[in-house]
């Protein structure tokens, strides 16, 4: 074919949309090939988005983007077959906000904002194959179709087989990613005000430990869209494995949960979804983000924070994205695509928050990966509290009721011992 | 042969979902898509024009987001997509919509042939071409289901009872089903190609038009299924036979069999 791009971006995420409206912003002629048959048709995540880069990046950002709501209060809850106990930050977050948005309609409001900057955004492909040219990439492949350009930025998401094709990472491993399924719930606006005492636009972010995965690696999510509820379980591949746990039946649990049930009883869902995420941290980044001819963005690289508590991939997808388009700016201006060329991109991510967010929580995986904080701990918690609130003929006082749940269980060693690694490293 | 085709962007009537309270379909930014029996109507001005030569022109009306279906429709391989949008015409009824694509019709100017889908995908109406036709002042044939051109018009009309095979004159209205052809899904290279080309953007004012509905729709609601769910317990292989024995019962009482 004649024409040939200054960049071909493969995959409308946010990572990918990202690149493409930096490099359209900057005027290059960019394209983005997306599989699914809209933009937005193929992305699913739990609920949350961080404003920070957006806002930065895009200036109509708060008068546009497709907003449900704002979050404005934060929940942990811990959860056994029964009961559950919640701990809630109510605050006006305006130092960091964050909000919650349906990602597809999110995206798809990215690809139109592209478009506007005079990228394009083509749904309906597949790219199936990079074209090498003695070991450097020049284009893609889409079918019995050839594309070429100067760079290709890989931002394929969780399924890396266009960078397992340049050789620039391998598959997963069960015990580097978890699996995610999720439910939209219809209920009304004004229920969802009321059920969580919001005003108009405020929203809940709640999180859940304990019954909602089977007590396996992982966590619920909760998270308030104008008018209907996400509602979601996520669990690591190995230990769904080691419990022989069926991901898909465990969200009608969740659902089922009283705590749950009695918020969603007027709801039913209206959606079902299914998508894997990279739980590593920066262990999970390949050693290698650039080729000749090609750069990693967003999940492909495995740019994901898992805190346990949340899990942020959206915002720092779009960043790695920004930076890759910087990169290929300054490459283009150079006429040097190498990797060499384009490896300042690993310097721009180490100097970013990227690097510097999943450095600080570089520990976390490790500490995530302790199962007490989804078995023991939980089931405990909710086991004390309950019997701290029971009056009884001998009503006890918590420490006693504390040893003797323990019993068994755990050590009051070991407590003390994941406490402070907790508050160390989370 | 000049031909202009009809095209409305509707609503992606499978990605529709329902309020499942009120049974209405939530319609906030859902998906749209070009409509099915039009994009067939545009497949088959394509292969006319492939074959005999001429020109292939489109018409869209509907609201402001209609702009979008101009991207499906020059990747396919339209010559020169003309729009009219307005915010208020997503509710606009047949005889509106007929008379504003007429108009535009008027000032695209010289055509050989009319083309459209028999319904659209969301409102299904089977009213638009009908209307076309007679504003127009030209014969109309409904629902083909086969049309040929070369040495004359024939269309094949499936009017339900029967298919009839029409001579038809020139120029005229034909309205077409899906089951006419299967239209191209339109290569990388020609989405590309298509992606900068420019389109006629008409507002109501440039025809002279205004919005004047008289049609006033009351409510659009999912067709209500109550479903018995009947549950049969047979965890227990040696009572399989009580099971089946109830199943025959349930059906029987609902006079199935
Ligand atoms: C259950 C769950 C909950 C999460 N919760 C949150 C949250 O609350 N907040 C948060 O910030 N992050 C969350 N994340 C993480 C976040 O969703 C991701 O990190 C982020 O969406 C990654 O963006 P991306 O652009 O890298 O990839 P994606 O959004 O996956 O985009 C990749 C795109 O590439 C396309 N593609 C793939 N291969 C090809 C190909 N060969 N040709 C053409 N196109 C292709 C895909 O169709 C897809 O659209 C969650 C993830 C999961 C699974």
């Amino acid at each position: 074919m004649e024409e040939k791009f200054d960049a071909i971006i493969v995959g409308a995420g946010a990572a990918g949309l990202g690149a493409a409206y930096r490099l359209a912003k900057y005027g290059l002629n960019v394209v983005v090939l997306e599989r699914g048959q809209r933009i937005g048709a193929k992305n699913v995540y739990g609920g949350r988005i961080y404003t920070h880069v957006f806002e930065k990046e895009i200036p109509e950002f708060r008068k546009e983007a497709p907003v449900e709501r704002w979050v404005k209060k934060e929940r942990l809850t811990l959860m056994n077959s029964d009961d559950a106990v919640t701990l809630e930050l109510f605050s006006d977050f305006s130092a960091n906000d964050s909000f919650i948005a349906i990602l597809s309609k999110f995206n798809e409001w990215l690809g139109k904002k592209v478009e506007d900057a005079g990228g394009l955004v083509i749904p309906g492909i597949k790219v199936d194959d990079l074209i090498a040219e003695n070991g450097t990439i020049k284009g893609i492949t889409a079918g019995d179709e050839k594309l070429y350009a100067d760079v290709v930025i890989d931002a394929e998401g969780i399924n890396p087989i266009i960078a397992k094709k340049a050789g620039l990472r391998d598959d997963w491993k069960p015990n580097q990613v978890a699996v995610g399924v999720k439910e939209v719930i219809k209920i009304s606006e004004n229920t969802v005000n009321d059920i969580f005492q919001l005003n108009e636009g405020e929203g809940v972010a709640n999180l859940f430990l304990g019954y909602p995965t089977n007590y396996a690696l992982g966590g619920g999510f909760l998270y308030t869209n104008k008018d209907t509820i996400s509602l979601g379980v996520v669990i690591r591949i190995d230990s769904a494995i080691a419990k022989r746990i069926q991901v898909y039946d465990i969200i009608e649990d969740f659902r089922n949960h009283p705590f749950i049930h009695r918020i969603l009883k007027e709801g039913s869902p209206i959606e079902y979804s299914a998508h894997l995420v990279p739980e590593e941290g920066l262990d999970g980044i390949p050693r290698n983000l650039v080729g000749d001819g090609i750069l990693l963005a967003g999940d492909v690289a495995g740019f994901v924070l898992n805190r346990g508590l949340t899990i942020r991939g959206v915002d720092l997808a779009f960043l790695s994205g920004l930076l890759a388009a910087e990169t290929v700016k300054e490459a283009h201006e150079a006429g040097d695509f190498s990797r060499a060329s384009l490896s300042s991109y690993e310097e721009k991510l180490k100097n970013s928050i990227v690097f510097s967010e999943l450095e600080a929580f570089k520990r976390a995986s490790g500490l995530l990966g302790n199962l007490r904080f989804y078995e023991t701990y939980p089931q405990i918690l909710c086991e004390v509290l309950k019997d701290a609130y029971t009056v009884g003929e001998n009503s006890r006082k918590i420490y006693p009721i504390l040893r003797e749940k323990m019993k068994g269980r755990l050590s009051l060693f070991t407590m003390i011992r994941d406490v402070i690694s907790a508050v160390r490293n989370l | 042969m000049d031909i202009i085709v009809c095209i409305k962007q509707s609503y992606d009537v499978q990605q529709l979902k329902f309020d499942p309270k009120t049974g209405e379909p939530m319609l906030a930014g859902a998906p749209r898509k070009m409509s099915d029996m039009d994009r067939r109507a545009l497949e088959e001005a394509l292969k006319i024009k492939e074959n005999l030569g001429g020109t292939v022109k489109t018409v869209t009306v509907g609201p402001p987001e209609s702009r979008d279906v101009v991207k499906e429709i020059y990747a396919m391989g339209a010559d020169e997509a003309f729009v009219v949008t307005d915010l208020k015409l997503d509710k606009a009824d047949p005889d509106l919509t007929a008379k504003i694509i007429v108009e535009t019709i008027k000032k695209i100017g010289n055509f050989d042939l009319i083309l459209a889908g028999a319904a659209s995908t969301d409102d299904y109406s089977w009213q638009i071409p009908a209307k076309v036709a007679a504003l127009l002042d030209l014969p109309f044939f409904p629902n083909a289901v086969s049309m040929t051109v070369d040495g004359g018009l024939v269309v094949e009309s499936d009017l339900g009872d029967a298919i009839y095979k029409y001579k038809a004159p020139l120029p005229s209205v034909v309205s077409v089903s899906l089951e006419i052809n299967e239209p191209r899904i339109p290569t990388l290279s020609a989405i590309l190609k298509a992606s900068r080309k420019q389109f006629t953007d008409f507002y109501l004012q440039d025809l002279g038009l205004e919005v004047v509905t008289e049609l006033e729709v009351r409510k659009v609601v999912m067709p209500k299924v109550e479903r018995k769910n009947v549950v049969v317990e047979a965890t227990d292989p040696s009572k399989m036979e009580d099971g089946i024995k109830k199943i025959l019962d349930e059906l029987r009482k609902e006079n199935v069999i």
